[in-house]
Parts: C-alpha cells; sequence; structure tokens
C-alpha cells in the first residue's frame, strides 16, 4: 500500500488536496546525503507524534523556475512566489501513520546563538509549516 | 473554472504490464484538443508514449510501468498565451508566457492530477501534453510540455527531480556571469546526482579505479563548460560544475539529461531512476507488456 498525499503550497500557506491510501507500491527512495533534511520536508507521524516516515520536498518546491528553449540548455530563473503543486506517494505499510506535517529546515550556519536555556542542538529545530490528520 | 472549458470523455490503457496494484502507472492528459482534435491527440500521445519508453532507463523498465492515456477535451484549440493577452478556453487552462518567460507553458497541476486519479485510482505519475507547436513546457507536479519537436524531453528531465529526485546537473542558474554562484561552499546537497564531497564519492560504485577523482576540475570560477572531457563519452567520475554553481559541487558524467536535454541520463542518474522504480518491476518470471491497439 502508498499513501498518495496531494498539496498546494501558495504564499506558504499549505492546502491538503488529497490524501488517500492506495493500493500500489510505493516508489523507492534513493539514499540521501546526512540524516538532515534541507529547506522544506514532509514527514509521516504516528499517534505519539512520533516521526516515522521523513521526505525532502526539496525538488518540488524550488523557488526558481525552469525554463526551456529549443535546442538550448535549460535554465532557471526566479521567479515571484506562485502557487505549486506537490504530490507526494510514501510508503504506507505497518507505520501507523496518523498525521503528514511539513517543516522547512533550520538554515544551515543559522546565526543565533545558542544560550544555557536554549541549547546549541535546540536552536535547530525546524519550523513546522502545516499539519494535517490522515484518514 | 477552467473545468468548465471542456470535458472528460474517457480514458484507455495504453501499456499493460500487469495489475495497478503493481506497477507504476503514468497518466497522460492532454490539454486544447477540440473533440473534432481528439484523433490527433491519439496520435500525439503515441508518438511521446514511444519516445519516452525509447529513453534509456524507460527501454528496460516498460515491464514496470502501465501508460493510460486520458481523453480530454477542450472548447478552444489550443493554449493561452499571457504575454500578448490571448485566452483560450481550455480544460486547463494551460497557457503560455508564466512569470513573464514566453517558453514557460503552465497549467493547473492540481486540476490535472485530480482528473487523472479520477480515471486511474492508482496513479503514479502524470504528465500534460498541450497542443500548441510552440516549443515550451515546465515542471512540478505534473510536468508539461507542447507537440513541438522534442518536447517531451522537458516532461522525461521534469520527472528527473519530480518523480526520482535527480538535481539539475547545469553549473548556472540563470546566467554564467552572476558572481554569486561561483563557488559552492554550502552543505551536501541531498540529491543522489550532485556532491560536493570527492571523498567518500556518493557514485563511488560507478568509478573505475582508473578514473582520476576529480576528473574534471574547473580552474575557472568564471567557466560554466569546462571542456573537452579528458575520459571517453560516458565515464562516470566527477566533473566540476553542477546544480547551478560553477565550482565547489561535482556532477557524475560529462554529459547527461539532467544537464542538457538533448543527451541521455548519466550511468548515475539511469542507477537511481532503476532504483526508484525497482518495487515496481515484475518479481520473478519475466512478463511482457502488451500495447493496445
Amino acid at each position: 500500500m502508498a499513501l498518495r498525499v496531494i498539496v498546494e503550497v501558495e504564499n506558504g500557506a499549505f492546502t491538503l488536496i488529497d490524501a488517500q491510501h492506495v493500493d500500489m507500491p510505493a516508489p523507492a527512495v534513493p539514499e540521501a546525503a546526512g540524516p538532515v533534511p534541507e529547506g522544506v520536508f514532509a514527514e509521516l507521524r504516528n499517534e505519539r507524534d512520533e516521526t516515522v516516515l521523513q521526505r525532502s520536498l526539496a525538488p518540488q518546491l524550488e523557488n526558481g523556475t525552469e525554463v526551456f528553449a529549443p535546442y538550448g540548455a535549460p535554465r532557471r530563473t526566479d521567479t515571484p512566489p506562485r502557487k505549486q503543486t506537490v504530490m507526494l506517494v510514501l510508503p504506507d505499510d505497518d507505520l501507523d501513520a496518523r498525521e503528514i506535517v511539513f517543516l522547512r529546515a533550520a538554515e544551515r550556519g543559522d546565526a543565533r546563538i545558542a544560550t544555557e536555556e536554549a541549547p546549541e542542538d535546540a536552536m535547530q529545530q525546524p519550523q513546522e509549516l502545516a499539519r494535517f490528520a490522515l484518514r | 473554472m477552467s473545468r468548465e472549458n471542456g470535458s472528460v470523455r474517457g480514458s484507455k490503457l495504453l501499456v499493460n504490464s500487469g495489475s495497478s496494484a503493481q506497477r507504476w502507472d503514468l497518466v497522460i492528459v492532454g490539454d486544447g484538443f477540440r473533440t473534432e482534435e481528439l484523433p490527433l491527440y491519439v496520435r500525439e500521445v503515441d508518438h511521446v508514449v514511444e519516445q519516452i519508453l525509447s529513453t534509456h532507463p524507460f527501454d528496460v523498465l516498460r515491464n514496470a510501468i502501465n501508460v493510460h492515456r486520458v481523453d480530454v477535451t477542450s472548447n478552444e484549440s489550443g493554449a493561452g498565451d499571457l504575454l500578448h493577452g490571448v485566452s483560450r478556453k481550455t480544460f486547463f487552462d494551460a497557457a503560455f508566457g508564466a512569470q513573464g518567460l514566453d517558453r514557460l507553458l503552465v497549467a493547473d497541476d492540481t486540476l490535472a492530477l485530480t482528473t487523472a486519479i479520477a480515471a486511474v485510482p492508482a496513479m503514479n505519475a502524470t504528465l500534460m501534453i498541450v497542443n500548441s507547436e510552440t516549443y515550451g513546457g515546465s515542471g512540478g507536479a505534473v510536468p508539461v510540455f507542447s507537440r513541438a519537436a522534442d518536447a517531451f524531453r522537458i516532461a522525461v528531465h521534469e520527472m528527473g527531480h519530480s518523480h526520482f529526485h535527480l538535481a539539475d546537473e547545469y553549473a548556472y542558474y540563470a546566467d554564467c556571469a552572476d558572481p554569486t554562484r561561483a563557488v559552492y561552499t554550502g552543505a551536501e546537497p541531498v540529491q543522489p546526482n550532485v556532491t560536493s564531497t570527492l571523498h567518500p564519492l556518493k557514485w563511488a560504485n560507478r568509478v573505475a579505479a582508473t578514473t582520476a577523482i576529480p576528473t574534471l576540475p574547473n580552474p575557472n570560477p568564471n567557466d560554466c563548460t569546462p571542456g573537452p572531457s579528458p575520459v571517453p563519452d560516458g565515464t562516470i567520475g566527477a566533473f566540476e560544475g553542477a546544480q547551478y554553481f560553477r565550482r565547489g559541487k561535482f556532477r557524475p558524467a560529462f554529459r547527461c539529461m539532467m544537464r542538457e536535454l538533448a543527451d541521455p541520463f548519466c550511468a548515475v542518474c539511469v542507477d537511481t531512476i532503476l532504483s526508484v522504480l525497482e518495487p515496481f518491476r515484475p518479481k520473478g518470471g519475466r512478463r511482457r507488456p502488451s500495447r493496445s491497439t
């Protein structure tokens, strides 16, 4: 089984379009580099709000737009924020996922200073962007 | 509402490699085809499917992939042109000129996905062909491309991003003159086909012991296209200049579809696509896909 989730993202706001358990395999994921995601990523959480699966959205939520010319090389250009649609197909077997959470990783080299009350590890917490319950 | 500008007429399974519960189901939708243009749409889809399934590694993945065509008609033919104030009443609102870029052809991704799911509940990926001979396309959840020659390569490249986690391998962003993209000093990129780390190299299993690492360094931070390659075509190594930076990021091969659309996928991208679609490949006995007529 796979969990297929479709969201729209516009001006930083996430809207859940569809979330379905589908009788099909989930695509495999190539081994990512390093345990800390970059940019926006999604997590499936169980009923104890524990992360049971994490997936980077870096390729899907690029800010720039890729443009193509005939017989030319592609290039990217910065464009104003626009509505984007993202589809995820995630494994759904034995995960008991109850929610999908979208987060933005802390910037590497973030200039915030760790203090006794906020140790360095805690300063690197990702920012939660949206959370949706799964049926 | 764009869906008022046409209707869904049905769908057809074009390549049947087995149950949707076991295969990767690719759905193709069209926009800007009027009812009387459906035969044209059918021919274009057949042609594109053959081109995609002839592209390596999809050629060796035929028995893992089902292909469906969803027949959607629009009230008007073609695509709009936002730059020139031209609108077309089409089902998915396809239009050139998005974001002020004349070749950027976009459409309603969300409507395309929900339309594909309604026709093929086990949809894994959706592509959209737009009835225009002008070259153009775009990426996103639904790669969009026009009927122009070779525009299907836009969709193949964009599937590399949206379904196979592949990065762009070109060494510039908008152009080669950007001083902020001369040297990359950030963290290791997450994508499997670019790296900032030579030791250990992500794709070391693909590198021959006789291949130098780096294989083609880029001594000039102002040069986006250092070359020629010092190694035979197809050699996997570490070629400096990738993912929008001229130095500090490396790609596996001198040429690749993720760098230039006219090139084939390099072996590392091929490995990645094969690994992502491995769960969909028949286990045990070989099964030949059947082609509907």
